[in-house]
């Protein structure tokens, strides 16, 4: 090992120990807990598939599930469509950084106070209602904005869109503009140019993006507390509950494990998605 | 400390990475005020050879000693040597005046001896007007100045070059290789450089090492490496050639008679290669083209041929003739009155002297 | 056509963050059009909390206590990965990466079970322990792709000029990259204070100001809540304003664009 190799070891290891003893390690715990049992708050030790079984036979968790499926695939592609026009502004057509920044700053502000905004805007005596009553449009507060899954969805998509653009924007900086324009050289029209070239290129990006965003908002517990009502539950308020509720941590372990498979399913799904859409690089068309 | 002992030697240098030898048994001495030069292609070891001199990686075998000192286990900063980097490696977050005081700082100098000293040195390098100029605000040309001065400030025993010049644009690259000589006359200072640029190599060195998979193939002049190739690896990496397979026919005191597919050749003095010999090399330049008269009378190294192909390149034209049996050589001649040259189809004969065939033993 | 899209994204990005802001002014309770008028009735009262000010000081505690642990081992690691390569460097790369792939919840609580598994009582040391685990993959990320870039024979110019190994770190590789590690410090920095996914499960008694917020967020909808979320919001941009300003991110800057600028007419 050259002392280059040795120094770049030893400056790795703090960081590598701290995410090994906090990270990989109380993973594994989660994976051991999930085959263990809980009775009346009290953790039995053991190693069975019952908390697993349990959970898929639940038509409740099964439902959830669905539903937080629904929920991350509508955000994370309203956020990619949005976001996608955006992104190509951002890379080609500006050369300020201003946009970015901006969109930065909104991630910035407080996670929570956003949502707390969308709960302003959409409740029964929210900006949306009031606006509408004053005006003599409705004579009824419209129960239908708040406490649904379009509410969560709308404010999940609000919350974590800016991280949909940076994976985007930084995905489509790989594009050299040279690339597009040989496309178009050789008579390819905008679609062609977007399917035959940019989409291959940014194929992984757009990927991480599109399931980065799925996961974010699948395992948000907040957004469908504050704005979810009963339509707008995930898994990721199922699990929380069982941590912070029921005290049934194995259960609750093991349902973010399945959801955890679930997801990495999804992912794979729509990896293979690409590939067979010849949206893949290192495809050959012929 | 003698002027007659080496400044640096070399004794049985080895280096591997892992299970892969990347020098094996280097063993060279390099004299006080020499400009020697490490030639050879990529991946030939010339780059590990100059990181182990600096310091950057440990020696895995033999030992480096300078000024009679064994450096072999001594980190880089004690090592009285400085390094020209390949792509300068200047700091980025220091002006030109603060790149090439670095060394002279560290050192603890009194500042106005770091200002004379920093000052002279650019003007030893023709940056005078730059000491405030920001890194990214020179040209690749001038960055290899600073690169310079700020190793030749600190007075080194020893300036490393690594492939200094590659970076550079041609014309530059011949404008910097005369300041690289000039520098070299005014300062006295010990260059190794590195290159795989052959034109470079014979411009600049007064010996050449040449490099290849690890090992020592020939050190030389310029001149002994050119005109006497030791391997067939030499005679192919310095300027152009043609190489001919041949067989041995008949011994001539120090020469020999070689049998060859378009019939025998004479060769002057084969160095004691007579035995092996199986390959002969002979430079394009030393081969004459003149008209074919026919079937002339036969004379040694004498062959009729037909012209295949011609090239002008500046100055030169070289002729690709194709002999009875089909071999093609090529051949350079001066360009004289315009015109006044060979076309595709003549009939012509070459001919070469004995002494400027080279024989060699190879695969 | 684009240009007015751009500006439409930012704008309906701002616009609930401006309603609050708005409203935490409002003189009356409601949170309905008509407005009402003006008043900073809502700020005394969430001012007149001194939970509010306990978890304001714990959010600010906890966040230079993770900003500095990330820093330290970030850099480090930042550093590490210019330095090794192969399988090695996957592993870490994948291992630096997991954390913010996964959902905040199961961090949460897979650091839950820990704390309890060690028996661990939950305290803001927890709480602290816990936003190094993601605060700690978002430096090393942003930092990555300068510090690949980073030449190292920039180190070796320096040693072979006659610096000792700590003397390089000191004069050469850390002026070079201080404006990077301090852009991603303040990174962690903003991530820690707004952070309440993982804080939730691994909080004790006492409240960060995200978790503060919450509880309110839970039991109503009222003004006080948007002067405390502005409360909030303000602190973190001067928070990070002092910080820049501390750090000397400033000055960097302009050195960083005096150069740019001087490079493009040369």
């Amino acid at each position: 090992m050259s002392p280059r190799e040795r120094s770049g070891l030893a400056l790795m290891a703090p960081a590598a120990g701290v995410l090994v003893f906090l990270f990989l390690i109380p993973t594994l715990i989660l994976l051991v807990f999930s085959f263990w049992l809980s009775k009346s708050f009290v953790l039995i030790p053991a190693f069975t598939g019952e908390n697993y079984m349990r959970a898929l036979q639940s038509s409740g968790f099964i439902a959830v599930m669905l539903n937080s499926l629904k929920i991350g695939l509508i955000t994370a592609t309203v956020s990619v469509i949005l976001s996608y026009p955006m992104a190509v502004f951002i890379v080609f057509k500006t050369r300020t950084n201003l946009f970015m920044y901006l969109v930065l700053a909104s991630w910035f502000t407080s996670y929570l106070v956003r949502i707390y905004g969308w709960r302003m805007i959409l409740g029964s005596n929210g900006l949306i209602n009031s606006s509408l009553l004053a005006a003599g449009l409705i004579d009824q507060p419209l129960d239908f904005l708040l406490y649904n899954a379009v509410a969560v969805v709308v404010a999940m998509t609000h919350v974590y869109i800016p991280i949909t653009l940076l994976m985007l924007v930084s995905a489509l900086r790989d594009v050299s503009p040279d690339y597009i324009a040989a496309a178009k050289d050789l008579g390819a029209g905008p679609m062609q140019t977007f399917l035959g070239v940019t989409l291959p290129m940014i194929n992984r990006g757009l990927i991480s993006s599109f399931m980065f965003t799925c996961i974010l908002a699948a395992g948000d517990y907040i957004t469908p507390q504050l704005l979810g009502g009963r339509t707008g539950t995930t898994v990721g308020l199922l699990i929380s509950n069982q941590f912070r509720q029921s005290g049934n941590w194995p259960f609750g372990a093991s349902m973010a494990f399945i959801s955890f498979v679930v997801f990495v399913a999804l992912y794979f799904a729509v990896v293979v998605g690409f590939r067979v859409a010849r949206l893949a690089p290192y495809r050959r068309y012929h | 400390m003698s002027e007659s002992k080496p400044l640096v030697e070399l004794t049985g240098v080895t280096k591997r990475f892992g299970q892969m030898q990347v020098l094996s048994d280097i063993n060279l001495n390099i004299q006080r005020g020499e400009i020697v030069t490490l030639l050879g292609p990529s991946g030939c070891g010339k780059s590990t050879l100059m990181r182990l001199i600096a310091g950057f990686d440990p020696v895995s075998g033999g030992k480096i000693v300078l000024d009679g000192v064994d450096m072999s286990r001594v980190p880089p900063e004690k090592r009285p040597v400085n390094m020209v980097f390949q792509r300068y490696a200047l700091f980025p977050h220091l002006d030109v005046f603060d790149n090439v005081a670095f060394g002279l700082r560290l050192k603890k100098l009194p500042r106005d001896e770091i200002r004379k000293k920093t000052t002279d040195m650019l003007e030893l390098v023709q940056l005078s007007g730059f000491a405030d100029r920001w890194i990214s605000q020179i040209s690749g040309g001038q960055a290899q100045r600073v690169a310079l001065a700020r190793a030749l400030v600190n007075q080194p025993l020893l300036l490393l070059l690594d492939e200094p010049l590659a970076a550079l644009d041609l014309k530059i690259r011949q404008h910097m290789l005369k300041e690289l000589k000039r520098i070299h006359t005014e300062t006295g200072i010990t260059f190794l450089y590195v290159t795989h640029d052959q034109d470079e190599a014979m411009i600049l060195s007064d010996r050449i090492v040449l490099m290849n998979k690890g090992r020592i193939e020939q050190i030389g002049t310029p001149e002994q490496m050119y005109s006497a190739p030791q391997s067939l690896f030499c005679a192919k990496f310095l300027g152009e050639t043609n190489i001919i397979p041949c067989k041995l026919q008949g011994e001539t005191g120090r020469g020999a008679v070689f049998g060859t597919s378009f019939g025998t050749v004479s060769v002057a003095d084969t160095r004691g290669k007579t035995a092996t010999c199986n390959l002969l090399s002979i430079r394009p330049e030393s081969i004459n083209v003149t008209a074919s008269h026919g079937s002339g009378r036969p004379a040694a190294n004498r062959f009729d041929g037909m012209v295949d192909d011609l090239t002008f390149i500046g100055s030169r034209i070289v002729y690709a003739v194709r002999l009875a049996d089909g071999t093609v050589v090529n051949c350079q001649e001066h360009r004289g009155v315009p015109g006044a040259h060979f076309v595709r189809g003549d009939a012509v004969s070459v001919h070469w002297p004995e002494a400027a065939v080279v024989a060699l033993s190879g695969d | 056509m684009l240009r007015a899209y751009a500006v439409l994204y930012i704008a309906v990005l701002y616009v609930p963050i401006l309603f609050i802001v708005l409203f935490s002014f409002h003189s009356s309770a409601a949170l309905t059009f008509p407005f009402e008028g003006l008043s900073l009735r809502w700020y005394r009262e969430a001012l007149a909390d001194p939970a509010l000010l306990d978890a304001f000081l714990n959010s600010v505690k906890v966040g230079l206590l993770t900003t500095l642990i990330t820093t330290v081992i970030g850099s480090m690691a930042a550093l590490a990965f210019a330095r090794i390569g192969g399988r090695l460097k996957k592993i870490f790369g994948f291992l630096s990466f997991a954390p913010i792939a996964l959902p905040g919840l199961f961090i949460g609580i897979s650091l839950l079970t820990l704390f309890s598994q060690l028996g661990m009582q939950r305290s803001l040391w927890t709480v602290t322990l816990s936003h190094v685990v993601i605060t700690l993959p978002f430096f090393i990320e942003s930092c990555r792709s300068r510090l690949e870039f980073f030449d190292l024979s920039i180190e070796e110019a320096a040693r072979d000029l006659g610096a000792r190994p700590f003397t390089v770190f000191r004069l050469v590789t850390l002026p070079i990259l201080a404006p990077t590690l301090i852009g991603a410090a303040i990174l962690s920095f903003a991530i820690s204070f707004d952070e309440v996914i993982i804080t939730v499960f691994v909080s004790g008694n006492q409240s960060t100001l995200p978790l503060y917020i919450w509880s309110m967020m839970r039991l109503s909808v009222t003004p006080l809540i948007n002067a405390t979320s502005v409360i909030a919001i303000a602190s973190v941009i001067l928070l990070v304003l002092a910080m820049s300003m501390i750090l000397g991110l400033r000055r960097a800057r302009a050195r960083q664009q005096r150069h740019s600028r001087n490079t493009a007419h040369v």
